[in-house]
C-alpha cells in the first residue's frame, strides 16, 4: 500500500483545500484503516490545531453567551 | 471565570445528553475559537453563528443517536472543534459551498481514527509557546500562502492566481511550509504521537 505520493496532502485533506480525486484517495485509506495514512491524518491534525491557534482570545460578552444560553434552550425543545 | 473542568469528562457529559456540559465547553472554549473564526469572517454577527451552530452540532447528533460513550474515550473533541470550526467558517466564506475533505457529521468526526488524543493536545497546549517560536521561523513568503489557505480557505490553484504566481511555485510553497511546521512540530514533541 504505497501512500508516499499522499504524505503532503495530509494538511489540505483535512483542511478541505484539496482536489476531489486526492480527497476520494486519502479517504479511501482511511477507511480500509491504512496505517501511514492515518498516522499522517494524525499528526496533520496535531499541526494544524498548532497553526490555528489564535494570537489572541476573543471572550464572550454577556450577550453572546446568553444568545448560545437561548439557541441551546431551543435545540433541547426541538429535540423533545 | 467559570471553574475549569476536564475536556474529556466534558465530552462524556455531553454523550450522556448533558446540556449544561456544552455550556461548560463553550465557556472553555468559545474565546479561542472565536479569535480564529473572527481571523476568517470579519463580520462578528456571522462569526458567532459559525461559533453557536458548532457547538449546537454537539447538542443534536449525539443526543438524537445516542453516540457510544465508550467509542469516545480519549478523543480530543478540542482538536476537532478546531479543525472543524475553521472547515465551517471556510464554507460560510465560500457562501456555504464545502470544500472536499473531512466528513461533516459530529459522529463520524469525533469516530476518526486519525483524530489525535486529548493527552496529545494537552501536550502540544502546554508547549504552543515553544510552537509560535517555531513558526516564527517560517520564511515570509511560505506563511503569507499559507495564511491563505488557513484563513482565506484558498485552494493551491486559487492563491495561484490571486497572487499571479506558477500554481507550481505556489504548490511548492504550501507543501514546504506545512511540511516545515509538522517536521518542527516533530522535534519539539520528541516521540510525537507514538507513545505520548
Amino acid at each position: 500500500m504505497d501512500c508516499r505520493h499522499l504524505e503532503n496532502t495530509y494538511e489540505l485533506f483535512l483542511l478541505g483545500v484539496i482536489g476531489e480525486t486526492d480527497a476520494a484517495r486519502i479517504q479511501e485509506h482511511v477507511d480500509r484503516a491504512c496505517p501511514n495514512c492515518i498516522g499522517g491524518l494524525r499528526e496533520a491534525a496535531l499541526s494544524l490545531f498548532a497553526l490555528l491557534q489564535p494570537v489572541k482570545p476573543v471572550l464572550s460578552t454577556a450577550r453572546q453567551r446568553s444568545h448560545f444560553l437561548q439557541r441551546l434552550k431551543e435545540a433541547q425543545h426541538a429535540a423533545k | 471565570m467559570p471553574t475549569e473542568i476536564k475536556k474529556d469528562e466534558l465530552l462524556a457529559r455531553i454523550a450522556d445528553h448533558d446540556a449544561t456540559a456544552i455550556v461548560a465547553l463553550f465557556d472553555q472554549l468559545a474565546p479561542l475559537l472565536r479569535g480564529m473564526i473572527q481571523r476568517m469572517i470579519p463580520s462578528p454577527d456571522e462569526a458567532e453563528d459559525v461559533l453557536e451552530s458548532l457547538f449546537l452540532r454537539l447538542w443534536k447528533p449525539m443526543g438524537r443517536q445516542g453516540q457510544s460513550k465508550e467509542g469516545l474515550e480519549g478523543v480530543s473533541l478540542e482538536a476537532w472543534l478546531f479543525i472543524t470550526a475553521r472547515q465551517d467558517a471556510a464554507a460560510r466564506r465560500r457562501q456555504g459551498l464545502r470544500q472536499p475533505g473531512l466528513r461533516v457529521s459530529v459522529e463520524e468526526g469525533l469516530a476518526s481514527p486519525w483524530l489525535p488524543k486529548s493527552r496529545e493536545i494537552d501536550l502540544l497546549s502546554s508547549r504552543l509557546d515553544m510552537v509560535g517560536r517555531a513558526l516564527a521561523q517560517l520564511p515570509k513568503a511560505q506563511r503569507q500562502i499559507l495564511d491563505l489557505v488557513l484563513y482565506e480557505g484558498l485552494t493551491e490553484v486559487e492563491i495561484a492566481a490571486a497572487l499571479k504566481e506558477p500554481p507550481g511555485k505556489v504548490r511548492d510553497h504550501v507543501r514546504a511550509a506545512l511540511s516545515f511546521v509538522r517536521q518542527r512540530l516533530h522535534t519539539l514533541m520528541g516521540t510525537w504521537t507514538a507513545d505520548i
